[in-house]
């Protein structure tokens, strides 16, 4: 006796099954099988390797999830640098965790403000992915200036004469900053994401600072629309064969090869319980009633909980990617004598950091994210964090002092920062975040200093992404 | 392009699941033969006979399978859809950032509207379908000093028709983050949505000078429907 498998699709012929054909056993035997193997790769039951993750190449279609749509709404004024900045600043940088099957093109929007006027011949804004030793695997890449605003000193087209020039401030005040795209090709998994903007700091009294602001950013897949609508065909009439309402390993039938051999009967039960199968596994995975059926009878669904099904494919599934501040890789420090002063000088509105090390010798909160949570199991939680900082000190500069943890549901390990190559880029990873299913709650990165006495390297917090990450 | 495997849809009637009832070629063949065909495909999201048409439709994504974007494409996963985050009432002061709140107000009968931006994965575009809801939360904090004291503000999500506009209520009695109360959302479409919210002091007690705006989420919140 064995349990009915059929590890590859086979389907039967349409010959096989016309009106007053010969019943096969091996047709149905067949479909069986699939029947089992579909129902083994979406619960993981049986031992199967091959399950539905949602990673593609026959392991079920990616989510295609947006990583990142983060409304920030900063100015990114500097502040009296010394010495004067007219370079690229890193106004967004941030790690970004791409779901395997998700190595494709993706778009990303940042809306901001437009260089200053003098650099116009140039774009001025570039995008830059680098991996996890912070080599630049692709760019800087000009982004392309794809909507709104009206760029600082460019003609305002409205007929006077002269023609009139926008202002920095004037378009600082409109709401519709103009928009830079890109289109990146990114790879499975842990990366950082820069975006760049040419700035400088105009003499006090000679037109004043920068006066520019950082809106919106958005990361989603390059999308292409179904040319058709797609949809279940459907063309049972009538109430069918009664459904489980639950979809939980007590409603499954298994099949014995001994229940459908050549030359034996056709059992009415095999019938009978292959169709609530399908009927069953049709409902749980695609959350629609089966054709025919005007309404759902089942109130399980396939959420990855495993509270049914303790085998349950886990799934990558990106939950929020924040920007933080800014840095400068040029070695420009953001702030002055942090160890004992308040910061004056750098981009003061737009980065975060510890002002007072020694003091943070208990957690303090740099960032604060409000996020619902999927009903995904709490089990050894795959829900992660990785925080990108910068020591502004430069690359001999030392975080190892420094510690972060991320509170959610519950509060996780303490974790230590690790340098990408030879940088002053640090990152850390938190790992088995707690957190509870279906609910919102707010995700809480907290940083402090387990020597305070000591001369460690100063801190730019940059950006986070929360993410779970299947094994 | 000739069907190399048979397809179907059709689960077996209940009158043909009955003791005594006839054994039928097709209808066997319908219900169990042709729907294994389709459920591989949409489970694998790939056409499992090469050189045959698919069984299924395209999903919303214009690819094959469950993607998971909502009846027939599968449960949704619950995820955030756009993000606001703040440490603008970071009360330590060792940590050093942009102070200003996002939104703040201090006359009872004052209002702000905000605009979003979001891109939403593609979906089928039906009512109760999982992503033609976005639910906006906001979490805010009374301004004024120590003592005893409250503001209220209310959150509306104005859509394009605003008679269908939903709102919560924030009221803030300390300066903790605290989460508005109510459920507003918006009707979303697939890919850019612009959105549009507004938030307006209607009541302030005691010591306090008003109300600020400082984290916000807009979520995919149904799992099937809403």
């Amino acid at each position: 006796m064995a349990r009915i498998l059929a590890s590859t699709f086979a389907g039967t012929p349409p010959s096989e099954v016309v009106a007053d054909a010969s019943i096969y056993w091996r047709a149905l035997y067949q479909a069986l099988g699939e029947m089992a193997e579909v129902k083994d790769r979406l619960t993981g039951e049986n031992g199967n390797a091959v399950t539905i993750n949602h990673t593609g190449s026959g392991r079920g279609c990616p989510l295609g999830l947006a990583i990142a749509n983060q409304h920030i709404d900063a100015r990114i004024d500097i502040t009296d640098p010394s010495p004067a900045v007219a370079d690229y600043v890193d106004v967004i940088a941030v790690p970004i965790f791409v779901a395997t099957g998700e190595d494709q093109s993706w778009v990303l929007e940042v809306e901001i403000s437009d260089p200053k006027p003098f650099n116009e011949g140039e774009v001025g804004v570039t995008a830059t992915l680098f991996d996890s030793s912070w080599a630049a695997f692709q760019g800087p890449i000009d982004g392309r200036r794809t909507a709104g605003g009206i760029a600082p000193g460019r003609p305002i087209n409205d007929g006077s004469a002269p023609p009139r020039t926008i202002t920095d401030e004037q378009q600082f005040n409109t709401t519709a900053l103009p928009t830079y795209s890109w289109n990146l090709t990114l790879s499975a998994g842990l990366q950082f994401l820069t975006v760049s903007r040419f700035t400088r700091v105009l003499a006090s009294g000679v037109g004043g600072n920068d006066s520019s602001k950082l809106g919106a950013w958005r990361l989603y897949p390059a999308r292409r629309q179904a040319s058709r609508t797609g949809a279940v065909p459907s063309s049972s009439v009538g109430n069918n064969h009664p459904l489980p309402t639950t979809f939980v390993p007590g409603t499954w039938v298994e099949f014995d090869s001994t229940q459908v051999e050549e030359s034996g009967p056709l059992d009415a039960y095999v019938i009978s319980r292959a169709n609530r199968n399908i009927n069953a596994l049709t409902e749980w995975m695609t959350g629609a009633p089966v054709a025919g059926n005007a309404s759902m009878t089942m109130t399980t669904n396939r959420l990855g909980n495993r509270a049914s099904f303790t085998a349950e494919p886990l799934i990558d599934l990106p939950i929020a990617c924040v920007a933080l501040g800014s840095s400068y890789a040029g070695g420009f420090k953001l702030i002055v004598a942090p160890q004992t002063l308040a910061a004056s000088t750098g981009m003061l509105q737009w980065s975060r950091f510890p002002v007072t090390r020694p003091d943070i010798v208990t957690p303090a909160s740099v960032a604060l994210m409000r996020c619902i949570m999927p009903n995904f199991s709490t089990a050894s939680s795959l829900l992660r964090l990785t925080l990108l900082v910068q020591a502004p000190g430069g690359g001999a500069t030392t975080l190892n002092d420094w510690r972060v943890r991320v509170t959610a549901a519950g509060t996780s390990g303490t974790f230590s920062f690790t340098r990408m190559g030879a940088t002053n880029y640090w990152s850390s990873t938190i790992t088995a975040i707690p957190f509870t299913p279906g609910s919102h709650q707010n995700v809480i990165v907290n940083l402090h200093h387990i020597t305070p006495a000591a001369i460690d390297g100063d801190l730019i917090v940059l950006g986070a992404m929360a993410y779970f990450e299947a094994p | 392009m000739t069907l190399k495997r048979f397809i179907s849809s059709k689960a077996l009637l209940a009158v043909e699941a009955t003791s005594l009832s006839p054994a039928v070629a097709d209808s066997l063949a319908e219900s169990i033969l042709g729907r294994s065909r389709m459920l591989w495909e949409l489970a694998t999201g790939e056409n499992p006979i090469a050189d045959d048409e698919g069984a299924t439709g395209l999903n919303p994504q214009g690819k094959r399978g469950v993607d998971r974007s909502g009846a027939p494409w599968g449960t949704a996963c619950l995820h955030p859809l756009w993000t606001y985050e703040s440490e603008a009432n970071q009360t330590s002061t060792l940590v050093y950032g942009r102070t200003t709140p996002w939104i703040s107000l201090g006359e009872v009968g004052q209002s702000q509207r905000r605009t979003i931006t979001v891109e939403v994965k593609p979906f089928q575009e039906r009512q109760m379908t999982p992503y033609s809801r976005g639910l906006l939360q906001v979490l805010g904090f009374r301004l004024g000093g120590a003592g005893v004291g409250s503001a209220t503000a209310t959150i509306t999500c104005l859509s394009s028709d605003e008679a269908s506009s939903t709102s919560s209520t924030l009221t803030v009695s300390s300066t903790a983050l605290t989460v508005a109360s109510g459920s507003p959302f918006f009707t979303l479409r697939p890919g850019i949505n612009t959105l549009t919210f507004e938030v307006k002091l209607t009541a302030k007690s005691g010591v306090a000078t008003g109300v600020s705006i400082d984290v916000a989420t807009l979520s995919q919140f149904a799992v099937r429907s809403h």
